[in-house]
């Protein structure tokens, strides 16, 4: 197989996370209502959501792989949980990054030390800690079996931050399946923006969702290919080096 | 009281939905940014890659002609 060409699947799934990327700007900007308290700003909500949503799916998948890995000991499930890990780390940054930009004009601040960021950067950091161990063994078995164990022990990071806003009183609002705790937030004055107020606002965070899992899918495949790419470089540079030696000697 | 209550309910209404426009237009910009630079270093990695891959695979088969 020739890794160095994009095959037909990753160029239609390329060029369709482009347009789905498009399309959910288009209705962000021009189909999703002006939202009552924050204004404009709150369009931001939607790309933030949709990249720690799609961040989540991400490291669901490095676990699978990881799991995966630890009972097959087969090299493509640590090439998908390492692939995986890595846009995750992406889209976690663009949530991060995104949610601090919104809490300026809606708090006042760009960052606080409430239970969800404070989860959130002890998630990210966990993650990229991953790269760390993965650089420190050498050896390619070990290597795999280590990342696997912690893949799949740091998603209690990503658990732990999707619960912390449910069991601990934060000012981070609750979207999801949490209208008790919006609406005690509120009364609390601790949230002044709850979410979702519209049906449009629902259809507009969909697309965006779609989109960024198509481009999750994308990225993915290019990131799997660009993976096989090294493994065989790697190949061929120990090749080239048993051939180097043989030639000196 | 009364004054009081509509004074709130004037300053409610008079919110412009356009004040935190620069916030909204400075997130976006730095989430694609984020996603571009991703990208191009995909790209990249790609090209050193297969620059690598070309290389090696040139000195194999000067080897390989070298041995015949």
């Amino acid at each position: 197989m020739d890794l160095t060409r994009l095959n037909r699947n990753t160029r239609i799934l390329n060029i369709a996370a482009a347009l789905a990327l498009t399309f959910a700007m288009l209705t962000i900007f021009f189909y999703a209502p002006v939202e009552q308290t924050m204004g404009n700003v709150q369009r931001i909500f939607y790309f933030h959501v949709g990249s720690a949503w799609v961040g989540s799916l991400a490291f669901l998948v490095a676990l699978f792989g990881g799991v995966m890995f630890l009972r097959q000991a087969d090299r493509k499930w640590d090439t998908l949980a390492v692939a995986s890990v890595e846009i995750g780390l992406v889209f976690l940054s663009m949530a991060i990054v995104s949610g601090s930009v919104w809490g300026k004009p809606a708090w006042n601040t760009w960052w606080l030390w409430s239970p969800r960021l404070t989860m959130v950067t002890i998630a990210w950091l966990a993650y990229a800690a991953y790269f760390m161990l993965r650089g420190a063994v050498d050896d390619e078995e070990r290597r795999a079996r280590f990342s696997a164990v912690y893949v799949i022990i740091s998603f209690l990071t990503i658990i732990l931050t999707f619960v912390s806003i449910r069991v601990l009183r934060d000012i981070h609002p609750v979207v999801f399946g949490g209208a008790m705790e919006s609406a005690q937030g509120a009364s609390e004055g601790l949230q002044e923006f709850s979410g979702l107020d519209s049906t449009k606002m629902v259809i507009t965070l969909n697309v965006t969702v779609i989109a960024f899992t198509l481009t999750f899918a994308a990225w993915l495949l290019n990131r799997i290919r660009l993976q096989r790419l090294t493994d065989q470089t790697q190949l061929l540079k120990s090749r080239v080096s048993e051939y180097l030696q043989g030639e000196a000697s | 009281m009364t004054l009081t209550i509509l004074s709130s309910f004037a300053l409610q209404t008079g919110v412009d939905p356009n004040q935190f426009n620069n916030y909204l237009f400075l997130g976006y910009a730095v989430m694609w940014l984020i996603g571009l630079i991703y990208v191009a270093s995909l790209a990249m990695r790609q090209r050193n890659l297969r620059r690598d891959l070309d290389l090696m695979e040139d000195i194999l088969q000067d080897g390989d002609q070298e041995a015949s």
